[in-house]
């Protein structure tokens, strides 16, 4: 049982796409203008050979950095985001960049480990011929959510595909919430609605609601805070949002040093 | 939108990139051509390649003006061998000719490069 005092209410950042990409926040889907996904091949006969995937080469670190930079993510935790291809190598996808974004491995209940496992099994549906690989790249390029549903079935943490919208905007309700590697075992709370969240964000802005307003980022520097009215207050996009410091310190975060 | 260019007389579907990782609706720059025909030259008269990849055709390529000129994976090819499935490889410029077939990455002089 996780002490009340403990939980850390994390607000969702969602892929405005242009607005995700200022924010320089998680997102949950792609930009489509920015990665409409991409395939190398449709062939059962070649992707379904036991480890074809492995004869795809990597993507140059330099090409990771502009798929971040292009998304707004300037900074990273270790840990906190792989770049995935939106249509896996084992569905056949290539390594252009138009099939590429920073996927999240902390935002719960939606991350890179679920699409993943949609991945997974979205193979073995292909490869069993339940239907094309023609079908599987355009299923999960179009709304990998929606793939979910299909093919797996709901989405963890009760939320639904219809809640996030591709390419523009805030989704409609859907509260998803961020963890973070090392605050992992209290984060990730669901909330039932966005107010239940307090989430405040408009586009393009991600502000802590005003019952946790002091805003915890992760960057190579560590976990900071920031207090209201603090130096770097205005300018910081958290990652978590704490009620008091002595919350943000429990949670490893410290003041900035001046 | 891709467009095609004519590189080492085939004509190949080209795109840019720019600095924000954006598409562009720009054309090739000489300099560009100068290392994808380059790359492109340098793998067909490579032994490996043509052993690995035989007939292969290069049918589309990517410029990332965001990527630095001489940072692997600045441009992207691809490879359509005469069977199975395509191949790609990234171009870069480099002081010297080089292959690496593990990571896909080949090196080129620019067109500003000494000798």
């Amino acid at each position: 049982m996780i002490p009340a005092m403990k939980q850390l209410w994390v607000f969702g950042v969602f892929a405005l796409l242009g607005l995700a990409g200022a924010a320089g926040s998680s997102p949950i889907l792609p930009d489509a203008k920015l990665t409409p996904g991409d395939a190398l091949t449709s062939d059962a006969k070649v992707i379904c050979v036991p480890g074809y995937a492995k004869t795809v080469r990597n993507v140059p670190s330099s090409l990771k950095d502009q798929v971040y930079k292009s998304y707004g993510i300037t900074s990273r935790a270790k840990g906190e985001y792989e770049i995935d291809h939106l249509i896996s190598l084992e569905l056949g996808g290539s390594d252009s960049i138009r099939n590429l974004w920073p996927q999240s491995f902390i935002t719960q209940p939606l991350n890179a480990h679920v699409k993943d496992k949609l991945e997974n099994a979205m193979h073995d549906l292909a490869c069993g011929g339940k239907l094309t690989f023609q079908q599987a790249q355009a299923a999960i390029a179009g709304n990998w959510l929606v793939a979910y549903e299909k093919y797996l079935g709901p989405l963890p943490g009760g939320v639904k595909s219809s809640q996030f919208k591709v390419g523009a905007g805030l989704p409609a309700s859907a509260p998803v919430t961020v963890g973070t590697p090392a605050v992992s075992g209290v984060a990730g709370t669901i909330p039932g609605s966005p107010s239940a969240t307090g989430l405040v964000s408009k586009p393009g802005v991600v502000v802590c609601p005003p019952d946790k307003p002091i805003k915890g980022k992760i960057s190579k520097s560590g976990k900071i805070y920031h207090l209201p009215g603090s130096a770097d207050f205005e300018l910081t996009k958290p990652n978590v949002c704490f009620a008091t410091e002595a919350e943000a310190q429990a949670a490893g975060f410290r003041a900035p040093k001046r | 939108m891709p467009s095609n260019v004519n590189l080492n007389g085939v004509n190949v579907a080209a795109s840019v990139f720019d600095a924000t990782g954006a598409e562009a609706s720009d054309a090739l720059r000489p300099d560009e051509i100068v290392v994808i025909q380059a790359a492109d030259r340098l793998l067909k008269g490579d032994p490996q390649f043509k052993a690995s990849y035989p007939s292969a055709v290069l049918e589309r390529i990517e410029s990332y003006r965001g990527v630095g000129d001489t940072e692997h994976g600045r441009y992207y090819l691809r490879y359509q061998p005469a069977s199975g499935a395509a191949t790609e490889f990234w171009a870069h410029v480099a002081k010297t000719p080089s292959i690496n077939f593990k990571s896909g990455s080949v090196g080129v002089p620019g067109a500003g490069s000494p000798g």
